[in-house]
């Protein structure tokens, strides 16, 4: 499986999302049309705080969630600090996560990707254990990364492992096997699989493949099957 | 009610008629409804069902109207039959579509206060 056979099966799929609320909230709508995911306005005097957006897949109501955790992640993601701090939980993020998974989005920025990357990498500091496998396309990216890995490796048992072009000599760090890559399966590619040593309910996945425009076209998702055949690919790559 | 102290505010309602509105809008869900159709005029029980739980849970209702199912079942039984009653709306069945009723200007302003009071109590502008 490649990434762009992955992405592809999210092409059709039938996601509509309707905000209601102020007419200043009809920016939200722009922002997703520009993801390339049917949204539409309606009017509704909630102000700004309670204005919500309603999500349908294959035609019926899938889940409604605040508008402000919309416009945080589309607008101005939240990418935190990259320093060791404790990852915390916030529930607005996570509903929205898990409102917009299996979601196509065609436009994702870098700051888009590193806060649903960090919102999945939290997740596994909660879990504690288990298998994570990252690829953010070279390896010297992770150098920005390298204060909450090793936060991430030195507090939990987790096993990670960090793919990408060899572009750089990683240090050493317990905890974490770095993959220097000579191909280029993975050159293009932002990816994060969690497995949650087996859990299904805590399985996560961010896969992004970046665009010919600089963009990257990705999705999120939780389903345990799809995230068991994501972490397969990757391990296959280095193989 | 002591329609002597205020004439002037519901000219041409009857106590009556002034009872049946605001016992139209006693509900919440109702006066969302009511505001979403001031908006839009019609729309399908679907669609305000959408309007009532997505709005109920923005306002941090721990309640029923927080689920779906359940909240498109109350409008359809209770809630836009209430309203129905009321003459604020028609609601019809076969369609399962909501339209709101051709209202006399008096009426527009009780409806309008209620829910400008509600809206201005629950949500806020920034």
């Amino acid at each position: 499986m490649t990434v762009r056979t992955l992405l592809r099966r999210f092409e059709g799929s039938d996601v509509a999302i309707t905000v209601y609320g102020p007419p200043a909230t009809k920016t939200v709508v722009e922002r997703l049309t520009a993801q390339r995911i049917d949204a539409t306005w309606r009017k509704l005097p909630t102000g700004h705080q309670n204005a919500f957006v309603v999500i349908h897949r294959d035609g019926v109501f899938a889940e409604t969630v605040p508008l402000t955790a919309v416009e945080t992640f589309l607008c101005k993601p939240e990418i935190g600090s990259d320093d060791s701090g404790t990852p915390d939980s916030d529930p607005g993020r996570q509903l929205l996560r898990s409102a917009l998974a299996n979601t196509l989005f065609s436009s994702l920025t870098p700051a888009q990707l590193l806060a649903t990357s960090h919102e999945f990498e939290d997740r596994a500091y909660r879990v504690g254990e288990g298998t994570l496998r990252v690829s953010f396309q070279s390896l010297s990216i992770f150098r920005s990364q390298r204060g909450r890995y090793e936060t991430l490796a030195s507090d939990t048992d987790l096993d990670i492992h960090v793919y990408g072009q060899a572009d750089w000599e990683p240090p050493t760090i317990p905890g974490i096997s770095f993959h220097p890559l000579t191909d280029t399966a993975l050159e293009q590619v932002w990816l994060l699989a969690f497995d949650a040593a087996g859990d299904d309910q805590n399985k996560c996945a961010l896969v992004a493949e970046e665009t010919e425009d600089g963009p990257f076209r990705g999705v999120w998702t939780y389903n345990p099957r799809l995230v068991d055949e994501i972490m397969t690919a990757v391990v296959a790559v280095d193989e | 009610m002591d329609q002597h102290e205020q004439p002037a505010e519901t000219a041409g309602l009857s106590s009556e008629r002034l009872d049946t509105l605001i016992r139209a809008l006693a509900a919440e869900p109702r006066r969302m409804i009511y505001t979403y159709l001031a908006e839009h005029d019609s729309a399908s029980i679907e669609e305000l069902t959408d309007v009532v739980v997505g709005w109920s849970r923005a306002r941090g209702r721990d309640t029923a109207t927080c689920n779906w199912d359940d909240t498109r079942t109350a409008l359809h039984h209770r809630h836009l039959p209430v309203l129905d009653d009321a003459d604020v709306i028609t609601y019809d069945l076969d369609q399962q579509t909501a339209t709101l009723a051709s209202l006399s200007p008096s009426t527009a302003e009780v409806l309008s206060s209620i829910t400008d009071l509600d809206t201005a109590e629950t949500d806020h502008e920034d």
